[in-house]
């Protein structure tokens, strides 16, 4: 039973070839929940297999488990019966030194279906408990098995019973013996390029409980395609006459590159330790450390010895032209439909690869049927694989369209792979295909062929493309740039931002001036003054009071506004007192003192009339000092 | 103030856009004889004419969705489904909501038996307008929220009014600008259309590597990255390396003339 122990799956062993490097690898058991599922599927595809029929063909596996034993252990000896449905129960003779109990009794089948076609096969399974009563080597069989008339023979198997410390007879110390070390080795140290092998570790302990977390590191970050673990069936053996439990996990590996691989990985394993609290309990312990004080796991790094991996190039000598990078073992079938065609409709040739290899990188084989067919390319429909594995199922669809009624055949199909177990290339063929190919009477076919999820009901022919349009209204030019590259463009679209600008100021402003009513009087001074001064100008050559009025008005509006006073009660005094905090406010006031004096003086009718020149002169006075005032800060 | 805005400012935003839409290029007797001349050839049957026709028309720096679309229509007569793949891509890109250029298009997709673009939802909502049109709404929102803005800081009546417009107008312009660059995106690292049939993805950019996927030709992938002659392409999850020689750029549009 070579398969033993396969069925033990990990759930996650690897996350991606660079985690090695960073991240080790974690492995993590959930049978039980497994089991269960597992069962429950069985049950359910039991039932519904009950009704198929099944092959008829006995054979008979035969196997002990484990295979090294102490005293007080027992050991499982499993006769599986294929082909008969209800078989007859196996009697195994009695050994000196052993006792045998049983058998169990338990059934299942499985469903295979091999080039389309269903075939049912069912296994019944007899169980015996071995338990030997004394050390020693014991020979259980060869045995003939009988049941309803036929035959067949299980071979010998050797069970090996030792003592209670796991040590043989001959070598009771084993003192030099390692209590736990790794092993890692291949299926096959010279691989080819795209060649899947297995890869396995070995834990091998005496004594000791291992954890079930495991990681790996230093594993090489490239070339070397490692798949998801899976742990096997625990065995026992006997190294230098010790006996050791061995836990095994493999995995599948692709070599993607040519050349040699030096693998020194580090193996980091848990061993299984009594916790210091639960060593010193005592009576004043609390009754929850034996609750939380199980076994803590130590972490050991192994170091198992290294391993050389040569990865050859595939030989290009004699490589078929319809070799498609296929390494592996695979079976091939094509299917062509329909076969009574009229000139340009569709054929459609199924192509089914199966087996185990490079299936997920495989590619439909390249197909040329000659002028005689308008091909497309082939499109992959359906998938079933298993990367881990590397096995699985692909189905390509290669179309091709008849062009002349006097074609009878459909030439044949040729997939070639390159089998690394005899590194030599295969090639298999399926075809040619008989065809009866009618003349065309319609015009023109098209093919549509929808996407996968509904190939088969969306296969329309008849479909046609929609006519030409007319001669468009505007025309582009393929030297056209792109407006993000033009200056103008962002000059432009800047405007509004400026605008918005300008306005937030403004309004900001009106909403000060609306709020601040110094402020707004600060703001209004020089145009009361223009105003007035304006006035002054009208009246300048004709009537003498009413521009001294207007001077007047000029200078007592203006700082009444910018002292936020009235206007009556501007004078002096208030000027002086004004002016008293500014830098060259004497100059000023000193230049405002006889302006104000003169103006009323005029208006009071104590000054002779002055020449409209002087009036001019006063006026430009009058100017320029308002303009000097407008300069400079005064206090109110 | 608001009929000044209105009389100043819409016209100004018709202008904008004029500015940047006018044709480059006058309808000239010249273009429309030739336009018509293969639509002439193509209805006759001639359709490697028109095929000539329609891209002497575009080698002269005239470009139109509908010419792009009439070129792959003559392709597709003529049976180069690759060829007529690039035609049709390209003119999607210039009227992504045309219903005639995306049936021509899932047609010779189809027909092909090619691999058709995958796009995700996101950019599939961001490529209903064409990078043009989505520039004419982020300019139109663009100018006609800084009025409304400029109406709520002048106008305090207005203000609640104004307010909700112009956030509105704002998420306006976001989402034109998301598609503007969705678009440049695009240019940025183009589609690329397999021309040569069966083609394949390798692992890496050798030669010698290993097959990663298939490519039909016509299929329609993504430019991840360029090493020397070799592009490093996506599809969906897949992604692989192809000889340059093996593809056409779907942008910039006179790229590759000899394809068409």
């Amino acid at each position: 039973m070579s398969r033993c122990g396969e069925d033990n799956l990990c759930p996650l062993t690897k996350t991606g070839k660079k985690l090695y490097e960073t991240q080790p690898m974690n492995i993590y058991f959930k049978q039980n929940t497994y089991k269960l599922a597992l069962t429950t599927i069985a049950l359910v595809v039991c039932s519904f297999f009950s009704t198929l029929p099944l092959v008829a063909e006995l054979a008979v596996e035969f196997d002990i488990s484990p295979k090294v034993l102490q005293i007080g252990e027992a050991a499982q000896c499993i006769i599986k019966v294929r082909g008969q449905d209800n078989p007859s129960i196996p009697r195994l003779p009695p050994i000196d030194g052993l006792q045998f109990s049983g058998p169990g009794r338990s059934v299942s089948k499985s469903l295979n279906i091999v080039n389309g076609k269903r075939q049912m096969d069912s296994s019944v399974t007899f169980t015996y408990r071995i338990m030997p009563m004394r050390p020693g080597v014991f020979s259980i069989g060869p045995y003939t098995y009988a049941s309803k008339g036929e035959t067949a023979q299980l071979p010998k198997t050797e069970l090996r019973v030792v003592d209670r410390n796991g040590q043989t007879a001959s070598n009771p110390e084993n003192s030099g013996t390692p209590p736990v070390f790794a092993e890692l080795s291949t299926s096959a140290t010279n691989v080819f390029h795209q060649q899947l092998f297995d890869l396995t570790i070995s834990i091998y302990s005496r004594g000791l409980q291992m954890a079930n977390d495991i990681n790996l590191i230093n594993m090489p970050e490239s070339g070397l395609d490692i798949r998801q673990f899976r742990e096997l069936r625990p065995d026992r053996v006997i190294i230098d006459q010790v006996v050791y439990d061995v836990r095994r996990y493999q995995a599948k590996v692709q070599a993607l590159t040519a050349g040699k691989f030096n693998l020194s990985p580090t193996l980091q394993a848990g061993v299984l330790i009594e916790s210091q609290r639960s060593r010193r309990r005592s009576f004043f312990d609390s009754p929850f450390d034996s609750f939380f004080g199980g076994p803590e796991v130590q972490r050991i790094n192994l170091q198992p010895d290294p391993l050389q991996i040569y990865v050859q190039p595939l030989p290009q000598d004699n490589q078929p032209a319809s070799f498609n990078s296929a390494v592996g073992s695979f079976s091939f079938d094509v299917q062509t439909t329909p076969t009574d065609v009229t000139v340009g409709d569709p054929i459609t040739l199924k192509i089914t690869i199966s087996g185990q290899g490079n299936i997920e990188t495989l590619t439909a084989p390249d197909y040329n049927p000659g002028s005689g067919f308008k091909i497309y390319d082939a499109k992959l429909v359906n998938k079933q694989s298993d990367a881990n594995r590397g096995i699985g199922t692909k189905e390509f669809e290669q179309v091709i369209l008849p062009r002349d009624p006097s074609i009878t055949e459909i030439p044949p199909v040729m997939f070639t792979y390159f089998n690394p177990a005899n590194g030599q290339y295969e090639t298999l063929k399926k075809g040619p295909f008989a065809v009866r190919i009618h003349e065309n009477t319609n015009t023109v076919s098209y093919v549509v062929q929808a996407q996968r999820e509904a190939t088969e009901k969306a296969r329309i022919l008849g479909e046609d493309i929609v006519y030409l349009k007319d001669a468009p209204d505007q025309w582009d030019t393929t030297q056209a740039t792109s407006p993000f590259s033009k200056a103008s463009f962002w000059i432009i679209q800047s405007i509004p931002l400026f605008m918005i600008g300008l306005l937030a100021a403004f309004v900001y402003r009106r909403d000060q001036l609306r709020t601040d009513r110094a402020k707004a009087r600060r703001a209004e001074a020089p145009r009361s003054a223009r105003r007035a001064l304006k006035n002054a100008q009208s009246v300048l050559g004709t009537d003498s009071a009413a521009f001294y009025e207007a001077l007047w008005s000029a200078l007592a509006e203006y700082f009444a506004n910018r002292l936020n006073l009235a206007a009556g009660e501007i004078s002096i005094d208030v000027l002086e007192k004004s002016f008293s905090q500014t830098p060259d406010g004497n100059e000023l006031l000193s230049r405002i003192q006889p302006m104000i004096e003169r103006c009323e003086q005029a208006r009071f009718g104590l000054q002779a009339d002055a020449t409209t020149e002087e009036k001019q002169k006063q006026l430009d006075d009058l100017q320029e000092l308002l303009k000097d005032c407008e300069r400079v800060r005064i206090s109110t | 103030m608001k009929s000044v805005c209105s009389i100043i400012y819409i016209p100004l935003i018709a202008l904008i856009l004029n500015i940047y839409e006018c044709p480059l290029i006058a309808r000239t007797p010249a273009v429309e004889e030739a336009f018509n001349s293969a639509q002439k050839a193509y209805d006759s049957g001639d359709f490697q004419k028109a095929q000539h026709t329609y891209s002497s028309l575009l080698n002269r720096g005239i470009l139109s969705a509908n010419l792009f679309f009439n070129l792959g229509n003559s392709l597709v007569r003529q049976g180069k489904m690759s060829q007529a793949i690039l035609a049709y891509r390209r003119a999607w890109m210039l009227a992504p909501r045309d219903p005639d250029i995306q049936a021509n298009l899932k047609f010779s997709l189809n027909n092909a038996q090619a691999l058709a673009p995958k796009t995700s939802k996101t950019e599939k909502f961001l490529q209903i307008f064409s990078n043009r049109q989505w520039l004419r709404i982020s300019t139109a929102a663009y100018w006609m929220a800084t009025l409304c803005l400029m109406g709520h800081l002048a106008i305090p009546k207005i203000r609640p009014v104004t307010g909700r417009i112009v956030i509105a107008l704002l998420i306006l312009l976001l989402i034109g600008i998301s598609g503007i660059m969705s678009w440049q995106s695009l240019k940025r690292r183009p589609e690329l259309v397999i021309v040569p049939p069966q083609q394949k993805a390798l692992f890496a950019p050798l030669e010698t590597a290993t097959p990663s996927f298939a490519l039909p030709a016509g299929s329609i992938v993504r430019l991840e990255e360029k090493s020397g002659e070799w592009n490093k392409i996506r599809h969906g999850n897949q992604s692989g390396w192809i000889k340059s020689s093996a593809c056409t750029t779907v942008y910039p549009f006179h790229a590759a003339p000899d394809v068409l």
